[in-house]
């Protein structure tokens, strides 16, 4: 089990609702990958339209906790307008805060990050602050009052995998006792595998599931390998080496010459 | 804009380029509707700049407005009343209406309600599954009945949608 903000959530694999080719291919995704957390987000709703009150009900229906994000939100005052929406609608204190400050990166505005953090934070949100993988960013987030931290380790929807290691691997020896989700960038189980591997509590992700051919299907091996990756960190790894090493005994090797 | 005087029906290539070039300039065009599609040619003089003739006493002419027709009529007639012994009336139209006009999530309407919750009632809104904010402050549900409009405010209604 694995705790965020008292929560106990059996799953360390957290899913995006965007995307999918169908609500029904969503629905079903969403069970596949055993996720127990899921991300919405709040948008314009036509007069006399149902359609948020469709999705709501549908989301709902699944048993899991939503996670509402701020996407597309450029400046401080949007975001802390939009977590305060979703806080109403979606009835809860958490929120996925984003504040875009590239247009083609998608990459976090980190001041901007840290400015709202810190105001939603004094008004009782628990902030799950999307974010670089740079480690001063994350101390001043932790700064704000973020308990949580959520790293890219590659830009939004890029499939990219973890595009610098060494980054994230300082991301978790400097802060043992925070949790922390890499968030955008996965493309492949196997990144989220090597992500786990290195010790993060869990990974949020949507496009590499949502995009594939068969989402249901790639929702079941991401859950798949977000479980190896876990067992594989608690049980130690093997750490590499340049020369081999063999596994069999040397002594008691028979001479035949 | 292209430089041809062919006024059939849009091409494949014209509509192409122009939703291309919305949705560079910002994704969201990716959800727009097209409600209609049109073409015309638009007069013009080999640079592009209109002018405005007095031919004989009595008849002047205004031409080659181009793609700028409405932006540039006022400057037009007021050169058109200076060759002539028009005088362009200086007294507006009276500023009286019985509607309030408001920006409801990006959308000029015009509306009978003083109040956020009327407003919402009168835009067929119901249930509890949105949020409101008014000239970029929320505005929580409890709140609403007493939250008074102005002449335009802005209104954003949000709902639930996918999210990454």
């Amino acid at each position: 089990m694995f705790d965020l903000f008292g929560t106990k959530l059996a799953s360390r694999l957290l899913l995006g609702t965007a995307q999918y080719p169908s609500p029904a291919i969503l629905a079903e995704a969403v069970k596949a990958s055993g996720t127990s957390v899921v991300t919405v987000s709040l948008r314009r709703e036509i007069a006399g339209g149902r359609a948020g009150e469709k999705f709501w009900s549908l989301i709902r229906s699944l048993g899991v906790r939503v996670l509402p994000n701020t996407a597309g939100c450029h400046s401080v005052k949007e975001a802390v307008a939009t977590a305060k929406m979703a806080r109403e609608v979606f009835d809860t204190s958490w929120i996925k805060l984003e504040v875009i400050g590239n247009h083609d990166t998608l990459q976090p505005d980190v001041f901007g990050q840290v400015e709202a953090a810190r105001i939603l934070c004094d008004d009782g949100f628990d902030v799950f602050p999307y974010t670089t993988d740079d480690l001063v960013v994350a101390e001043r987030l932790l700064d704000a009052g973020c308990k949580v931290l959520m790293p890219w380790c590659a830009p939004i929807g890029s499939a990219l995998g973890p595009v610098n290691i060494m980054a994230l691997r300082s991301l978790r020896g400097h802060f043992p006792g925070v949790p922390l989700i890499v968030d955008a960038g996965l493309g492949r189980p196997s990144h989220a595998a090597t992500i786990m591997e290195l010790g993060f509590d869990a990974v949020l992700l949507n496009t590499a599931v949502a995009k594939a051919a068969d989402p249901v299907g790639m929702a079941r091996a991401f859950s798949k390998t977000v479980d190896a990756g876990r067992e594989a960190y608690g049980s130690g790894l093997l750490e590499p080496r340049d020369v081999a090493v063999p596994s069999t005994p040397t002594i008691g090797r028979a001479v035949f010459s | 804009m292209i430089e041809s005087d062919h006024d059939g029906p849009i091409t494949a290539r014209s509509l192409m380029e122009l939703l291309n070039a919305a949705y560079a300039l910002h994704p969201a065009f990716g959800e727009a509707e097209i409600v209609e599609t049109g073409v015309g040619v638009r007069p013009a003089y080999p640079d592009n700049l209109p002018r405005v003739k007095c031919w004989k006493e009595g008849t002047i002419t205004i031409n080659g407005l181009y793609r700028h027709g409405f932006l540039l009529s006022p400057a037009m007639a007021e050169q058109a009343a200076g060759l002539s012994s028009i005088h362009l009336p200086t007294t507006h139209l009276p500023a009286w209406r019985l509607k309030m006009k408001l920006i409801v999530n990006g959308e000029a309407l015009e509306v009978e309600a003083t109040t956020l919750a009327t407003l919402l009632k009168e835009l067929d809104y119901e249930g509890g599954w949105f949020a409101t904010a008014l000239n970029g402050d929320v505005v929580p549900a409890a709140a609403r009945p007493e939250f008074h409009l102005s002449d335009g405010d802005r209104i954003e209604i949000l709902s639930p949608m996918q999210g990454g």
